[in-house]
């Protein structure tokens, strides 16, 4: 798979696919390239902010489940979030801390910088293949001195603690005195989140910094040893001077630890740096590339002849990889740890669209994220009893406690409008989202023993919630005053796809009952009486199950998203206005809502997770009727149309949606990858290419090739080969156009 | 401190001496807040005019005589005063008015006739177009606005297709996506880090208001410019009148009455990010 080059201390990977490569140096993308090219391991994430950072980067370092109190947005926002009583609560944004990459140069005693013409040349690379991000510069000063610099670093995924910078500089033209600043004093003003102290622990280490969150009180040690050319540096300024054809090379390790990992993060900090050494941190960076090999053997998608569809795929999965963690008492944020934007908040989209992808190529990982929701159960049974009812409502919006962080309402600065916002009460469907994604884990790992310990008592608690909630009309259980995926239409009445989830996770609930009776009845004898489980409720999810409202369904087939939707004012899209949710969406709010006009997905959401329960003929009536009526306002949106359109034998459709998907970051579809990358996009996306368009189904009776559609592969593409685990093993599958599968 | 060391005015014509005087006041008044020495092109007649009419004024003022080739003296004066702000009437003659702002590179301050201007300012408009790419006039506005303690209202003029963005006049227009109130609260700060991406939070600060309308961008601008008494408007254009918005340009420079400072685009980056259909 990977082909280094001869050049043994920097390995770059050759094949394109394999490589995000950046030409040429534009301040104004700098943002948007700081998401792209960030790096991580689960544990942290640090933004691909270039090494001379520019006074508008955000070169933020993220470490996931490290929250703290909202802090009150800078002057020039326009949105202020007004008397949220979130505000107190301490968890609720994710916080940024400084990266500790940036680096200071200055040769004869001036300084090398972006800003002015100096800068001759400069390139970014981002190594998928390996999880390494190079970086080179160019400089030629006003005096013809030529300085070239180049850099790598990486987040070790085998001491998910460490990062890793390695600099070499070369004068190609003169001999100088060069002075270099490792991870300058940043400017707290971008941290409003931190308090920070420094010192130096070790004459081994170049320096120390820490620092505390001002509410939460997350203490975090961030430990940096500087080694040039084999000798260690015991200061973070280090003077040397630089010979005309002779590299200087500089290794800088930076060990990261927190109060939640460690009673003493500082001295954990110091230990772990002690212990490197010049060449054991290239040994390291094989072991690391090892890892990532690993990683890509066990579920790399091969598409054949379209090299650019390949690269996007590979960048989603990388993606996908540096959010992830083996750490139950954290889950991925909707932009993962590569931006400020959503302050970290984890939504529906870790269960419905990224989990699958780690189900079927990580499940360990899976299991991760489905702990994090039995650590969080608390929380949601305390939602569940705020909002009036029992058992357990998880948040719209979580972080570490389970408490739901959604700000209830904004005013926008300027006209005063206030806006309500409605999701943190209404969205519902995460609960039984959650249920779901329990359900698939079982049916593609049948780890009974996590059903055993966890599963089945969220599912005893959710079910428990939605008997709470549902509201008992006409021999039916009705769900009022809720919110769809499209989140255009508040206060709504039983909306389809909310409405097949809880029955759902009703379902679920009685399977896991009797399934717990057979396989461990000792532990569900505890459950019964720990949770005071009666066999008369269990028999009234089921009966609710049997009964909750089923939609409307027109005679094309169409079913209706809410009750009363087919009587809105129909309103169509132009085809050009997709992915651009207007203004007047959120200022007119109450007006769009008579409109027959959705932000994303809804109905078809149903037929995205259960591809095997609608004809042909009723996926493309609901496809066709709802897709014009689609802003596509969400991320999410284009890989569920991508799904329905390939299962409707849309084609055309299908692949138009599927790339839109696969490179919506890359092109910066929304415009908004500045804000951190879209891994929800990247999961559902994903899912649509294996499940829906290549027409993957897993079943008890394996994995088999759903028949009613032939595969729908890119255009020009001769065959996909991709690998997923089911069921203790990792199968490999080749799929040609024609459906079949070959060896 | 002052934003420039040095800067020029011209005055090559004028109807009559109050014209003259009127102009020569302007300049000084700009010159006082704006810079440590202002250098006065006139006609060689009216040097020792200037001179007499100004000495009280302004111990740095130095004038220099032009000849027919308005042009040349002021590139000529440009190079040898090291001048960063050139300050220009608006002339009768259109196409030497044209070719004059044309042959500039550094930005300009547009005077006319009928421009008020009052220091302090209470705000410097900047006219933006969305684009992730750099203004040149934003940028320029960022060093004002922190030499001059006046804050910067930011304008951004949609066309207004119909079936979108349909309300004129609200505070805010653009897309908005996903949840808009995470995705929302972070666009001024996306479109200064776009925009003026060396700029520091010390200069961001500056940067009060985002005035979003829809319509015809001269009116608009020259609309939202009249309801400020005591503003400048600072315009980004790109050298020539050829090509893009220069019809835009001359409406402005005709309705609007505000002191007008003209900035050159910067020049585009070579960028390449290998994917999709670069890869």
């Amino acid at each position: 798979m990977l082909q280094p080059t001869e050049d043994k201390l920097w390995p770059h990977t050759q094949d394109p696919t394999w490589v995000v490569e950046q030409e040429g140096f534009d301040p104004s993308r700098e943002r948007e390239i700081e998401s792209l090219f960030s790096i991580g391991n689960g544990y942290l994430g640090v933004r691909g902010a270039s090494d001379f950072t520019l006074p508008t980067s955000q070169a933020d370092l993220f470490i996931a489940g490290v929250y703290d109190q909202k802090i009150a947005p800078p002057p020039y926002s326009e949105v202020e979030l007004i008397s949220d009583p979130r505000r107190l609560n301490p968890f609720t944004e994710l916080v940024p801390f400084p990266s500790p990459f940036p680096i200071k140069v200055w040769v004869q005693g001036k300084i090398l910088s972006l800003r002015d013409s100096a800068l001759k040349s400069h390139s970014r690379r981002l190594d998928l293949a390996q999880g390494i991000y190079f970086e080179t510069f160019r400089f030629e000063d006003e005096k013809g001195r030529i300085t070239n610099i180049r850099t790598m670093r990486l987040a070790s995924l085998l001491n998910r603690h460490l990062l890793f910078q390695e600099i070499e500089l070369g004068c190609e033209n003169h001999s100088s005195e060069i002075t270099m600043e490792f991870a300058p004093l940043e400017s707290l003003e971008v941290y409003p989140n931190l308090r920070r102290q420094e010192d130096i622990h070790s004459s081994k280490l170049a320096k120390r910094r820490h620092y505390e969150t001002r509410v939460s009180k997350i203490f975090c040690s961030v430990g940096h040893r500087i080694w040039r050319d084999a000798s260690d540096v015991s200061n973070s300024n280090l003077q040397f001077h630089a010979t005309l054809g002779r590299l200087s090379r500089i290794r800088h390790a930076i060990s990261v630890f927190t109060s939640k990992d460690s009673e003493s993060p500082a001295n954990e900090s110091t230990q772990l740096l002690l212990t490197a050494s010049w060449n054991q941190l290239r040994l390291h960076l094989k072991n690391h590339t090892s890892v990532w090999q690993s990683f890509w053997h066990s579920q790399d998608i091969h598409i054949d002849d379209r090299p650019e569809l390949l690269q996007a795929q590979r960048f989603n999965c990388y993606h996908l990889r540096i959010t992830a963690d083996h750490d139950s008492k954290v889950s991925i944020g909707a932009r993962a740890l590569t931006g400020r934007a959503y302050e970290g908040h984890i939504f529906w989209d870790t269960e419905i669209f990224m989990f699958p992808f780690y189900l079927y190529t990580e499940p360990e990982i899976a299991k991760h994220l489905l702990l994090y929701r039995y650590h969080t159960l608390k929380g949601a049974k305390q939602r569940a009893a705020a909002l009036g009812h029992s058992g357990a409502c998880y948040a719209w919006e979580s972080t570490v406690t389970g408490e739901d962080v959604t700000p209830q309402r904004i005013v926008i600065k300027g006209s005063g409008q206030e806006i309500p916002i409605f999701t943190g009460t209404q969205q519902l469907h995460v609960t039984a989202d959650i249920s779901f994604a329990i359900w698939n884990y079982w049916n593609v790992t049948l780890d009974s023993k996590f059903l055993a310990e966890y599963g089945v008592e969220i599912l005893i608690e959710t079910a428990r919630f939605w008997t709470s909630r549902l509201e008992p009309e006409n021999g039916l259980f009705r769900l009022r005053s809720v919110i769809g995926p499209d989140e255009y239409h508040q206060n709504i009445d039983d909306n389809a796809y909310t409405n097949w989830m809880v029955r759902f996770n009703l379902e679920k609930a009685v399977w896991g009952m009797s399934w717990i009776q057979l396989y461990d009845p000792d532990k569900a004898q505890e459950l019964r009486q720990r949770l005071k489980v009666s066999n008369e409720e269990i028999g009234t999810w089921k009966v609710t199950a049997q009964k909750v409202h089923q939609p409307r369904i027109n005679s094309q087939g169409v079913i209706e998203q809410f009750d009363g939707f087919f009587d809105l004012q129909e309103v169509s899209i132009p085809t050009e206005n997709h992915l651009k949710m207007p203004m007047s969406r959120l200022l007119d709010w109450q007006k769009v809502k008579q409109l027959q006009i959705i932000k994303q997905a809804d109905v078809l959401m149903v037929p995205f997770l259960f591809p095997n329960s609608f004809s042909r003929s009723t996926l493309l009536a609901n496809y066709q009727y709802y897709e014009p009526k689609t802003d596509h306002g969400s991320s999410l949106s284009p890989c569920v149309h991508a799904a329905i359109a390939a299962q409707s034998g849309l084609k055309e459709h299908a692949k138009h949606y599927w790339e839109k998907g696969l490179n919506f970051d890359l092109v910066n579809a929304m415009k908004n990858t500045a804000l951190g990358i879209h891994s929800g996009c990247m999961g559902g996306t994903w899912q649509a290419l294996i499940f829906h368009m290549l027409g993957i189904n897993v079943s008890e009776n394996g994995i088999t090739l759903r028949q009613s559609e032939p595969p729908v592969l890119p255009t020009g593409c001769r065959r996909i080969q991709f690998k997923i685990y089911f069921r203790g093993k990792r199968h490999t599958l080749k799929i040609l156009p024609d459906g079949r599968i070959a060896a | 401190m002052s934003v420039f060391e040095s800067i020029t005015a011209i005055l090559p014509e004028y109807e009559s001496l109050t014209e003259f005087n009127d102009y020569l006041a302007k300049s000084l008044l700009i010159s006082k807040y704006l810079a440590h020495e202002l250098h006065l092109l006139v006609k060689a007649s009216d040097v020792d005019y200037a001179k007499k009419k100004a000495a009280d004024k302004l111990s740095t003022l130095v004038t220099h005589p032009i000849d027919d080739n308005l042009l040349k003296a002021a590139s000529d004066a440009i190079v040898q005063y090291q001048t960063e702000l050139l300050i220009i009437p608006k002339l009768k003659e259109t196409q030497l008015f044209a070719s004059l702002l044309e042959s500039i590179s550094i930005p300009i301050f547009l005077l006319k006739k009928d421009t008020e201007i009052h220091f302090p300012l209470d705000s410097l408009f900047v006219p933006i177009s969305g684009d992730p790419i750099r203004s040149a006039a934003l940028e320029f506005a960022l060093e004002l606005a922190i030499q001059l303690s006046t804050p910067i209202d930011l304008i951004h003029i949609t066309c207004g297709r119909e079936g979108y963005c349909s309300c004129c006049n609200e505070t805010l227009m653009e897309n908005v996506s996903d949840q808009f109130y995470y995705e929302y609260s972070h666009r001024m700060d996306k479109i200064l880090a776009e925009t003026c991406p060396f700029s520091t939070f010390k200069q961001k600060k500056w940067v009060r208001e985002m005035c979003g309308c829809t319509g015809d961008i001269a009116e608009q601008v020259t609309r939202i410019v009249s309801q400020a008494p005591n503003c400048a408007l600072v315009l980004e254009w790109n050298g020539t009148f050829l090509h893009g918005h220069a019809q835009r340009l001359r409406e402005i420079f005709e309705k609007a009455h505000c002191p007008i400072l003209l900035v050159r685009s910067h020049e585009p980056k070579e960028f390449k990010l290998k994917v999709a259909k670069d890869f």
